[in-house]
């Protein structure tokens, strides 16, 4: 009884440290955290998109969430350690849950939103994906809206196994809205997909005989397939290592370099400013129809943006900017 | 139940919402058809609200507490301890219905802005948060005869606009021959802004 005490008690801990860290690392981008037992105390590994906003100016953010995870939830000798979620943020349920919630937050029509994170999700090579909002949406009755696209499970083992499921909460004007992002991941295998292995030369008797017995060929079920030994990983997947604490704080080139770019002044700026953008790189994750749906910002503005992003954040590297 | 009484009671929607939005309107439009000639519309503040109500139904400022004071009247309120019964609506004067656009999760709001304010009865029609010409719907099978317990309750429609997005609405929709009777005009409201989107 007290085994199981110990992993409830274990476990609301680990569900306050997480509530804790999504209030406190907002704007960051939460992706999931996971927490280690080691020999010289607890590692806390914090998944996020933008891993300058958890550490802080020279450390200064990230030394205080460890001394407040120590002393609000009694963790033994926290460590925490940042990964960048990188290029798989779009395959990140939170993230991509985080991000909608802000993008309502920031004045976006809900169908817009659902379809442009549907979008984005499906390009980034998922099985399939289901977005929800629901809340008064439109200030009137509550509803629920569902945007839907390829596999989505809902529950069984195959449910736990292949989806990441994220949550997030949008504050409006008329109320609260839910956001919740359902992720089939890419490499997802079904139970019921089946693949026939050919026997391969190499398998065939070496010695021609009469009448050789054609090998059977083999039949490789995800379960096979999990039980079968691990192959080594080539250099391109393997995990990112954790980033060191001491690291400098994220690189942000000004949006102000934008009145470079032809065409683009000073009320351009105030207008992204104003949909709280803040820098160039943040602009080249959007993408023309996220940038169409920013309050002032034309078809021809955003494609000469999308033109010329890429040149200015070279050119800022190159002056240091 | 007999055809008379039933005609001689009255469907008071208690106006609660701050505006008249287009959902609320096509709910409100809806009711008055399902009790025609004898719809009162209680508690409207606005000018302008009462003045497009006024095609569905008698407007009133008041409230139906002080409107229908001396009357016999229920209120239809989910809180209620008692169902309503066809019985209820011998010598009744009006059933009571909250002109409010809900939650989800129901928040009793019927019950603290109308029941708690009035002297009259209260009556449910169960357990399932209905929309208002649901409701209305429901008050009149009751009064025609019909058990409360015989009445199907399609709960969380789910509307599908496109193969990729739908929309549900959590609240309970009286069925018919199979089919939920959804507000006229609805599906074309919620749908409109899709299809503005493609054009």
């Amino acid at each position: 009884m007290a085994n199981e005490r110990k992993f409830i008690r274990e476990n609301a801990k680990r569900s306050l440290i997480k509530r804790f860290l999504v209030k406190e690392i907002e704007g960051a981008g939460f992706g999931g955290m996971s927490i280690q037992r080691t020999p010289i105390g607890t590692r806390v590994n914090i998944l996020v998109e933008r891993p300058g906003m958890v550490i802080g100016k020279s450390g200064a953010k990230i030394r205080e969430l460890t001394e407040s995870i120590r002393v609000k939830f009694n963790v033994d000798n926290p460590q925490i350690e940042i990964q960048e979620a990188g290029s798989s943020a779009s395959l990140n349920a939170q993230i991509m849950a985080e991000k909608l919630a802000e993008a309502l937050e920031r004045g976006w029509h809900f169908r817009r939103a659902g379809h442009s994170t549907v979008r984005r999700i499906m390009q980034s090579g998922a099985k399939g994906c289901q977005v929800i909002i629901s809340g008064k949406l439109t200030g009137e009755r509550h509803r629920t809206e569902k945007f839907t696209e390829g596999h989505v499970k809902y529950c069984g083992e195959t449910a736990k196994q292949m989806m990441d499921i994220g949550f997030a909460v949008a504050k409006l004007k008329p109320g609260v809205l839910g956001v919740k992002v359902r992720i089939m991941r890419p490499d997802a295998r079904m139970p019921d997909d089946i693949k026939i292995i050919q026997p391969t030369a190499a398998a065939a008797p070496v010695t021609p005989a009469p009448a050789p017995e054609v090998p059977a060929p083999v039949v490789e079920t995800p379960a096979a397939a999990e039980t079968a030994p691990a192959e080594p990983q080539p250099a391109d997947v393997e995990e990112k290592p954790p980033i060191e604490l001491d690291m400098d704080v994220e690189k942000k080139t000004p949006i102000t370099l934008i009145t470079k770019i032809p065409g683009i002044g000073p009320s351009i700026v105030k207008k992204l400013e104003a949909a709280k953008i803040s820098s160039l790189e943040e602009l080249m994750s959007m993408d023309l129809d996220d940038l169409l749906a920013i309050e002032g910002i034309g078809q021809k503005t955003a494609e000469n943006l999308v033109k010329h992003l890429k040149r200015l954040i070279e050119e800022g590297d190159v002056n240091g900017a | 139940m007999s055809p008379l009484s039933m005609k001689e009671t009255l469907l008071v929607v208690e106006h609660c919402e701050k505006g008249l939005s287009e959902w609320l309107t096509l709910e409100y439009r809806h009711a008055a058809n399902i009790w025609p000639r004898h719809t009162l519309f209680t508690n409207v503040k606005s000018p302008a609200t009462a003045a497009k109500l006024r095609a569905y139904g008698e407007v009133t400022r008041e409230k139906a507490n002080d409107h229908l004071a001396g009357h016999r009247c229920l209120i239809l309120d989910p809180k209620a301890a008692a169902p309503l019964t066809p019985h209820d609506f011998t010598g009744l004067y009006a059933v009571i219905i909250g002109g409010i656009l809900g939650y989800k999760t129901p928040r009793g709001r019927t019950k603290a802005l109308i029941s708690d304010h009035s002297s009259f009865e209260t009556r449910h029609i169960g357990s399932i948060q209905l929309t208002i010409d649901g409701a209305a719907f429901v008050a009149k099978a009751i009064a025609l005869g019909m058990k409360l317990e015989d009445i199907e309750i399609a709960y969380e429609v789910e509307i599908t606009h496109n193969p990729v997005h739908s929309t549900v609405l959590p609240f309970g929709y009286p069925v018919i021959d199979g089919k939920p009777i959804i507000t006229p005009g609805l599906i074309e409201y919620l749908t409109r802004d899709e299809e503005t989107k493609k054009t």
